[in-house]
């Protein structure tokens, strides 16, 4: 019951907080850590491996202990601003954080040293781990997930500037005061508060997480307006000045965790900013001037000084004869020894000359001040290099690094900020080479942070978050584990909350004196975004239909209004799966629809269909070096069945390739490979075959393809008025007038039924289709979805690249051979294909499979096996009941499935094996009658 | 994202582009088919890539890139 305030609030300011359900007064918009120092609350906290109790140690963002509950989830004392009604809870102990049961495990601390886990419960034949865990996560977690929460909203904003500052204290003010000219556009962000400066566009409260190669900057601004939880910023900036400022370094000493002891910057940004005083009777340890700075300064804040600690012998500056003169204790050539007291009560201090004198201090209060750790983490998160500078103590950003320059606390300038600011703005801006600013260290900095331990004495911790002792990094040393990043990895030093900021150069320091290595050779940790915790919600897919929009047919909305299921086909495009009347199933509505296609007439919209005009004096070479079929042969008003190869001989792609004029083919591929195919055509056109002319032009959404097939269709053509040639042939392709506009209409399908494809531009397509779906009715037209269509190709035999296509078949696995003429002199696969044929190694091969039990329909992916034994041989591609054969039906891939034609095989069902007879893959119509009419 | 030097359209994003890698010379009987089809060099260094500006100019660059940097050199 230290704290107090300086200073009352001011009752138009006044507000109630809760925590751990007890009320306390605060001034709005102070931080919860502010409160609950004000009002005397120093233990907030318990400690995550240990349960000891903790208080508030920092301020802002770098607060290693102070994590709080609240119904939103989990946040920092320090960065919870103070309104009515804000209620929180403290973490990790129960009942409280003054009396915590599990607190009992600090007395059995010798039993849980660096690593535990894995030496008590992970050794040779150990089995204990698995239930072990379950009972350490219990007692260790800390916080609880909330189970009901709102969804937080998060809105995503992209900005463009020339320069951004990260920071907006001195350096980054003296930045932004350099960008003044006309067109430069500046971004200023800070994690606080950010002033205008008319000129710069100033973020406040927003804290910049990540830069990354190609300057680009990931920013959360908090609450940027009532309704709007936070706005993820994606920030691409020509040049940066990352003027990120430094956090203080703690002291290491026994009892250095126990509440009451802060970091002298913290209490003095709590006296000045929240007219708040951590304690009565402050003490201060130091290695540097600034705990004298220091000291004045909080005697001017009016907050008490019970002495100087200092680890150097006749250092102080000027400040210490003043201190000295208002009657100050300086303690010098000393450190603490330990603290003591629960919250803290006192230290004893010991001498550094080897001499076991010591000294007693009564104190409520403790102030470390350990000289400044700069925040280099955006400078190395891209990528920038550190160098380790000896005066300072600390690593720096070793230069600016892709147009990002440090400045200030940051750059190790935190006593000339200003200079460094304006002169980083100045180089950042393109101007000429100016000379470095000179380091400033903290006066007279003695690098020396750990006291003497003391055998018997309490724990001294470098990490406060993960529950790290100086004695643990030791411990790792000597156990093996003496490289920076494996010591992190096995006692998990810098891995909590701030992540690493307070901790990690004590760490570093422990460790290089435990193997006699300089800090420089000890090396550090790699920096890695975000800089601080990110709730999820702000990388998260917003949903809606903006964020991933479906690609839709000129019908689509036609579908939908006569209830149709539509699916998520290929390359994003929405389409009827299958159009179910009032009460009908999906086996029901897809067997109605096959029976219309094989008895009457069916409609497909088969407009995502891949579209691509090919055109030029070499087109016929073109296509004939891209596919494996010989298409410079083809008639003006012909189409043949083509395939694409990889360069591996497999199967890439087919579809039908259709020449409307000697210079001009039209071609079709498949759906989901429309994007790849258009990648292939440029590739083969721009880098394989730069010496033909020819162009390619995809017009996958310029043409809709309504397809009408089945025994009446030359019936509802007639009926619909429309009139293709009469003699147009199988695979013929002619060009007609539709509803006043140029359209094209081929004798091609893929249902095995008489089939007209109509290409008509899509906003005719609307009208041809009410117009064939009305002119048919009386022949009992139906539409049809994607569902009717895969089982009439079953039923027919054709591949479907996405089924039969796996990436190991090739053309004649898939009896397409066919299709590849192989005497053409080169085309994309024709060697590794050649080298197929001449390889006597059994292929997978196409077959058709007849379950024995005619209404079993074979799962698709099933395996087929071998009849001798348990062996995968194959697998089911496809698999439909067919209407039109009274039967279930599939088609597999199998080894050597040809040599099986007539034979059975075994398939692989959930709970047993389906017996299957293996039959040529053409069910319905095998010899082609029905779709050559 | 890091930005792709695009001759056409300028410093786009990587999204924009397809990275194609190492330029892949045709099997031509000089080197065994499976290396031919599927072995990289995967230098360390300067590398040439092939790029195809998707959602840009659709043209196919060759960059120049230091692998062991990351950054496009001229």
């Amino acid at each position: 019951m230290s704290g107090y305030r300086l200073k009352p609030v001011e009752p138009d300011a006044r507000v109630t907080v809760r925590f751990d359900g007890r009320d306390f007064e605060a001034r709005r918009g102070e931080s919860l850590a502010a409160t609950l120092l004000a009002a005397g609350e120093t233990t907030v906290a318990r400690s995550f491996k240990y349960h000891r109790p903790r208080g508030i140690v920092a301020h802002g963002a770098h607060e290693p202990n102070a994590l709080v509950q609240t119904k939103d989830g989990m946040a920092l004392a320090t960065q919870l601003d103070a309104r009515e009604g804000l209620d929180a809870r403290a973490v990790n102990c129960w009942p409280g954080p003054r009396f915590d049961l599990a607190g009992v495990l600090d007395r059995f601390g010798a039993l849980l040293p660096a690593g535990f886990p894995y030496k008590t419960f992970m050794g040779p034949g150990g089995r204990a781990w698995p239930f072990f865990e379950r009972v350490i996560r219990a007692l260790a977690g800390l916080g609880t997930l909330p189970t009901q929460t709102r969804p937080l909203r998060i809105e995503k904003r992209h900005a463009h500037c020339e320069l951004l500052i990260v920071g907006a204290g001195e350096a980054g003010r003296a930045a932004a005061a350099q960008a003044r000219r006309p067109g430069l556009r500046t971004i200023l962000a800070d994690d606080g508060a950010c002033p205008d400066f008319g000129h710069v566009t100033s973020l406040g409260h927003t804290t910049v997480l990540a830069r990354h190669e190609g300057g680009l900057f990931l920013a959360l601004e908090r609450a940027p307006h009532p309704g709007l939880d936070a706005r993820l910023w994606k920030i691409r900036a020509g040049a940066a000045v990352l003027a990120t400022g430094a956090v203080e370094r703690p002291l290491v000493f026994a009892g250095n965790d126990r509440p009451g002891v802060m970091l002298l910057s913290a209490i003095l940004a709590y006296a000045r900013r929240d007219f708040v005083a951590a304690g009565r009777r402050v003490l201060i340890a130091c290695n540097n001037d600034e705990g004298y700075d220091g000291a004045l300064a909080l005697a001017e804040a009016g907050v008490g000084i019970v002495g100087i600690v200092d680890m150097r012998l006749g250092a102080g500056g000027p400040a210490r004869a003043r201190l000295e003169r208002s009657g100050v204790p300086i303690h010098e050539g000393m450190a603490i020894g330990a603290a003591r007291g629960v919250p803290v009560a006192g230290a004893r201090l010991v001498r550094l000359d080897g001499t076991d004198a010591t000294r007693d201090v009564a104190c409520d209060a403790i102030a470390m001040a350990g000289g400044h750790t700069p925040l280099v983490h955006l400078h190395s998160h891209a990528g920038g290099p550190l160098a380790y500078a000896g005066d300072a103590a600390a690593f720096l950003p070793a230069g600016a690094h892709e147009g990002a320059w440090s400045a200030g606390a940051a750059n190790g300038r935190g006593l000339a900020a200003a200079a460094d600011g304006a002169r980083a703005a100045r180089l950042a801006l393109g101007g000429p080479a100016e000379p470095e600013i000179p380091l400033s260290p903290a006066g007279g900095l003695l690098a020396r942070w750990e006291s003497p331990p003391a055998p018997g004495a309490d724990k001294a911790f470098v990490d406060f978050g993960s529950d790290v002792t100086a004695a643990d990094i030791r411990l790792a040393a000597r156990e093996g584990y003496d490289g920076v990043e494996l010591l992190k990895r096995y006692t998990a030093t810098g891995m909590a909350l701030d992540q690493g900021r307070t901790s990690n150069m004590n760490a570093l320091d422990v460790l290089a004196r435990a193997r006699g290595l300089s800090p420089d050779r000890a090396g550090t940790t790699t920096f890695r975004p975000p800089f601080l915790p990110v709730p999820f919600a702000a990388f998260a897919d917003p949903g809606g239909p903006l964020w991933k929009p479906s690609r839709v047919t000129p019908l689509t909305a036609w579908h939908e209004t006569r209830g149709a299921k539509m699916y998520e086909s290929g390359a994003n495009w929405r389409r009827p799966g299958y159009y179910p009347r009032a009460g009908e199933t999906l086996d029901a509505a897809c067997a109605r629809e096959c029976a219309a296609v094989r008895e009457a007439a069916g409609i497909y919209d088969s407009s995502p269909l891949g579209k691509f005009e090919v055109a030029g004096p070499d087109a016929g070479a073109f296509l004939d070096f891209v596919y494996a079929t010989r298409l410079s042969d083809l008639k003006p008003g012909r189409g043949r069945y083509a395939l694409q190869l990889h360069e591996d001989g497999r199967l890439f792609d087919d579809g039908i390739v259709f020449r409307l004029a000697p210079e001009r083919f039209f071609v079709t591929t498949t759906t989901g490979n429309a994007d790849a195919c258009l990648q292939r055509f440029s590739y083969c056109r721009q880098v394989l075959r730069p010496d033909l002319r020819v162009v390619v032009a995809s017009v996958t959404e310029q043409w809709a393809d309504l397809v009408l097939c089945g025994p009446r269709a030359r019936d509802v053509l007639a009926a619909a008025a429309i009139d293709p040639p009469r003699d147009l042939p199988f695979m013929g392709i002619a060009g007609i007038e539709l509803a006043g506009r140029p359209a094209l209409v081929a004798r091609a399908g893929f249902t095995g039924e008489m089939s007209f494809e109509m290409f008509v531009p899509a906003s005719s397509a609307p009208a041809i289709w009410d117009r064939l779906l009305s002119a048919g009715a009386a022949f009992g037209i139906a539409p049809v979805g994607s569902e009717a269509n895969h089982v009439l190709r079953i039923e027919k035999g054709f591949i479907s690249v996405g089924h039969e296509g796996d990436g190991i078949a090739g053309p004649d696995d898939l009896g397409l051979g066919f299709a590849v003429h192989a005497d053409k002199p080169d085309f994309v696969g024709r060697a590794a294909l050649m080298r197929d044929r001449a390889d006597p190694a059994p292929r997978p091969q196409l077959v058709g499979l007849l379950a024995r039990d005619p209404a079993f329909v074979l799962p698709e992916g099933a395996a087929v096996l071998r009849a001798d034994a348990a062996v995968g041989r194959g697998f089911v591609t496809a698999s439909c009941a067919s209407g039109a054969l009274g039967r279930s039906l599939a088609l597999a891939l199998i080894e050597d499935g040809r040599a099986l034609i007539g034979r059975d095989v075994a398939v692989a069902i959930d709970g047993g094996i389906a017996g299957a007879h293996v039959v040529r893959p053409a069910f319905y119509d095998p010899q082609g009658a029905r779709q050559r009419g | 994202m890091r930005l792709v030097p695009c001759p056409t359209c300028g410093p786009r994003e990587a999204g924009e582009f397809v990275c194609f890698g190492e330029p892949r010379p045709r099997p031509d009987g000089t080197r065994p088919l499976a290396e031919a089809i599927y072995a990289r060099d995967n230098l360390k260094g300067p590398v040439a890539e092939l790029w195809w500006h998707r959602a840009g100019c659709r043209r196919w660059l060759t960059l120049r890139r230091n692998s062991a940097t990351n950054a496009f050199v001229e």
